[in-house]
């Protein structure tokens, strides 16, 4: 099989990287949300009618918020992460940046700051040494 | 010989998100285009599934993404749906989602015949795809390398 690879004009492709409206980026992260929670539901075997049931909503409810549709509220959110036993988190950031969460358990030190540990003792422990140049001399040139 | 195009409309994390041209007729993009015309949020509403589940390698969530049998999945919102299928093509990076069809009705009838179409689509492509002299024409985004 040959694959010839081009760039064209394509008029659903600037579609597509054009931002999106207001509406447009809330349902976006109520998507992102909700998959997040049917990862939790299957990881725990909740269903929806159980999610309901732990919610106290109805199951329609919950199969319109699976769909992504509507708006949800924050306490929606904040009810639908306690009942797959999580906590849900919002963060504002700078609309050029990117961001990346990271979980851990509280009673646990994060690989990340062990890391962030090990490596600033072992830059404490390097010493250079120059041939000819002494500490007295760097002293006088300072 | 059928000639096979892909138009890149959204590379995410884990896949490029193309439509399916089999010998000059892609329906994927005109319907997306038609429907971009005629009902602007639905669009966008297809537009943030496809952006979504080209994030992850498998997405789980049936209810925007459902797999519908023998390979098809749609992209799901009430009134509106896309067809597609998943796809490796050797040296292609990241591995693809095809999307070829979609359709605006509701009813299980028109939804059924649209199901069945994107299976056809499938069929043909794959049957094109692994002839011997086979050939693809991959168009990305303006912006790739």
């Amino acid at each position: 099989m040959k694959i010839e690879i081009t760039k064209g004009k394509n008029p659903l492709a600037d579609l597509f990287s054009a931002p999106l409206s207001p509406e447009g980026e809330a349902e976006l992260q109520n998507l992102k949300f909700v998959h997040q929670l049917v990862v939790r539901m299957k990881e725990q075997g909740v269903s929806r009618t159980e999610l309901a049931r732990r919610m106290g909503i109805q199951p329609s409810r919950v199969t319109a918020m699976l769909s992504g549709d509507g708006n949800f509220t924050t306490q929606t959110m904040v009810k639908a992460a306690l009942a797959v036993n999580a906590k849900y988190h919002h963060c504002l950031a700078p609309a050029s940046h990117s961001v990346r969460w990271q979980c851990w358990e509280d009673s646990d030190i994060h690989p990340a700051f062990l890391h962030a540990e090990s490596a600033a003792k072992k830059e404490a422990d390097v010493t250079f040494e120059i041939p000819g140049f002494s500490h007295e001399d760097n002293a006088a040139a300072a | 010989m059928i000639e096979i195009t892909f138009s890149t409309i959204h590379v995410g994390t884990a896949r490029r998100v193309v439509t399916l041209g089999l010998d000059g007729k892609d329906l994927a993009d005109e319907f997306l285009l038609r429907l971009a015309k005629s009902d602007p949020r639905g669009a966008e509403s297809i537009k943030i599934r496809v952006q979504t589940v080209a994030e992850y390698d498998r997405y789980e969530n049936e209810f925007t993404f459902r797999n519908v049998g023998d390979g098809i999945y749609e992209f799901k919102r009430p009134g509106l749906r896309l067809c597609a299928f998943y796809d490796d093509v050797a040296g292609l990076k990241p591995q693809l989602i095809v999307a070829c069809n979609g359709g605006t009705k509701n009813t299980c009838k028109e939804q059924n015949a649209d199901i069945a179409k994107a299976r056809r689509l499938r069929s043909r492509y794959l049957e094109a795809k692994f002839l011997p002299n086979a050939k693809i024409r991959l168009i990305l985004l303006h912006h790739e390398n």
